[in-house]
């Protein structure tokens, strides 16, 4: 037994001298640079992991209704977010109602007209005026969709529409209404939020993490 | 008498174990960053299908498990059923994951699981085999992929998400140009 020892010994020494050969000579230096490269992350406080908001945690990033949802929450002039009204101005300049009164503002999200039939993602109700927001992620337009809501919201009191998109583009199904939709963009939501955020005090914590949602995932 | 850690490798990965693991565990992090790379060139596939006369669909977008994109058109029916897309899409979860078949993103001809035409699926492959010498093939594991390619980045000095975002987009574009006619000509 102890010679079979022996020979088996002698018969793996060369292959564990070749395993001693096998660890590529760079890898101790690469080591050594990556450990630099993290550790000057950590100290830069840049060694961060997960989400990038809590939105984006609880799976609602890319949501369509629930980033509509936010909007509307943000529009509301009187809302808990504490902006005020400094996001809806700049959303009423830019279709055309820059010097309506906006203190009394009623937003309804996903209202149903046409039996059902037809829904608008966001409408706000201003007394002498309206906006009937369709909002899109990645969903492609419905057949008609944007003649449809024209059709059932053209009655309102002044209506205006906005188209808004995670890149501008023109609706294709706005064919009869097509120069009366106003195209937005979620990166000119998140715009004129940091402006408000930048000019405003005491802004609600869920505004900011709003605006990083927007900002990470639908800069555009 | 314990056994000397003659084997440099091994002795190498349990002295940087936790180094090791630390950064490779940073996947989850890159995969999350790809994807949002390639959530955000969707916009293009539906610029691209206006241009294209293409109808869009997609389906877990916004938190599935196998995201995609299909570009299609009314026309690509057989059996009552809108049967054929020409995608791009990835599996989450297998993003970056050197084991895994859908390391990488997609795309391809899809056909769906519900038709169940078997003649209907053989004419489909047949036509397309052509554009196997463009580096398609059929799904190894998917009888739902009769043309097939994943798509990688380029780079040698590692990956960049939004070259390897440009690139799915230009071989979905290019994948499009190709097929789309051959499937025209089977309605």
């Amino acid at each position: 037994v102890q010679q079979r020892i022996t020979a088996m010994r002698s018969d793996w020494r060369p292959l564990a001298l070749q395993a001693v050969e096998a660890l590529p000579e760079h890898w101790p230096d690469r080591m050594s640079k990556l450990r630099a490269e993290q550790a000057a992350l950590v100290d830069g406080n840049q060694w961060r992991s997960g989400p990038r908001s809590l939105m984006e945690s609880m799976g609602m990033a890319y949501r369509e209704t629930r980033l509509t949802a936010g909007l509307a929450w943000l529009l509301q002039p009187d809302g808990h977010h504490g902006l005020g009204d400094a996001l809806l101005l700049p959303l009423l300049s830019a279709v055309g109602l820059g010097e309506v009164d906006a203190s009394n503002v009623r937003i309804v999200t996903e209202q149903s007209r046409d039996a059902g039939a037809t829904r608008a993602d966001l409408v706000l109700y201003g007394g002498d005026w309206t906006v009937c927001v369709e909002a899109k992620v990645f969903a492609a337009e419905g057949g008609k969709q944007l003649d449809r809501l024209y059709e059932l919201w053209a009655d309102d009191v002044d209506p205006r529409f906005v188209f808004l998109t995670r890149r501008r583009y023109d609706p294709v199904t706005a064919v009869d209404s097509h120069d009366k939709w106003r195209s937005l963009t979620w990166a000119d939501v998140a715009k004129w939020l940091r402006h408000a955020c930048s000019t405003t005090d005491g802004a609600a914590p869920g505004v900011r993490d709003y605006l990083t949602t927007l900002e990470v995932h639908h800069h555009g | 008498m314990a056994e000397p850690l003659t084997d440099r490798k091994a002795a190498f990965y349990l002295q940087n174990r936790d180094d090791i693991e630390e950064w490779a565990g940073l996947r989850d992090e890159a995969r999350v960053v790809v994807e949002r790379h390639l959530l955000t060139r969707v916009d293009d596939v539906l610029t691209f299908a206006v241009d294209q006369g293409a109808e869009v669909y997609s389906k877990d977008l916004d938190g599935g498990a196998y995201p995609r994109a299909d570009l299609t058109r009314r026309a690509w029916r057989h059996a009552g059923l809108l049967d054929l897309a020409v995608v791009i899409g990835w599996q989450t979860s297998a993003l970056l994951v050197p084991w895994r078949e859908n390391e990488w993103p997609y795309v391809g001809v899809r056909i769906s699981y519900k038709q169940k035409d078997q003649d209907r699926r053989t004419r489909v492959s047949e036509k397309l085999s052509r554009l196997q010498a463009w580096g398609y093939h059929s799904s190894r594991v998917s009888n739902a992929w009769p043309l097939w390619a994943s798509v990688t980045s380029p780079g040698a000095c590692g990956v960049d998400p939004a070259v390897l975002a440009d690139n799915g987009i230009l071989r979905l574009q290019q994948l499009w140009s190709e097929a789309a006619p051959i499937l025209d000509a089977l309605h």
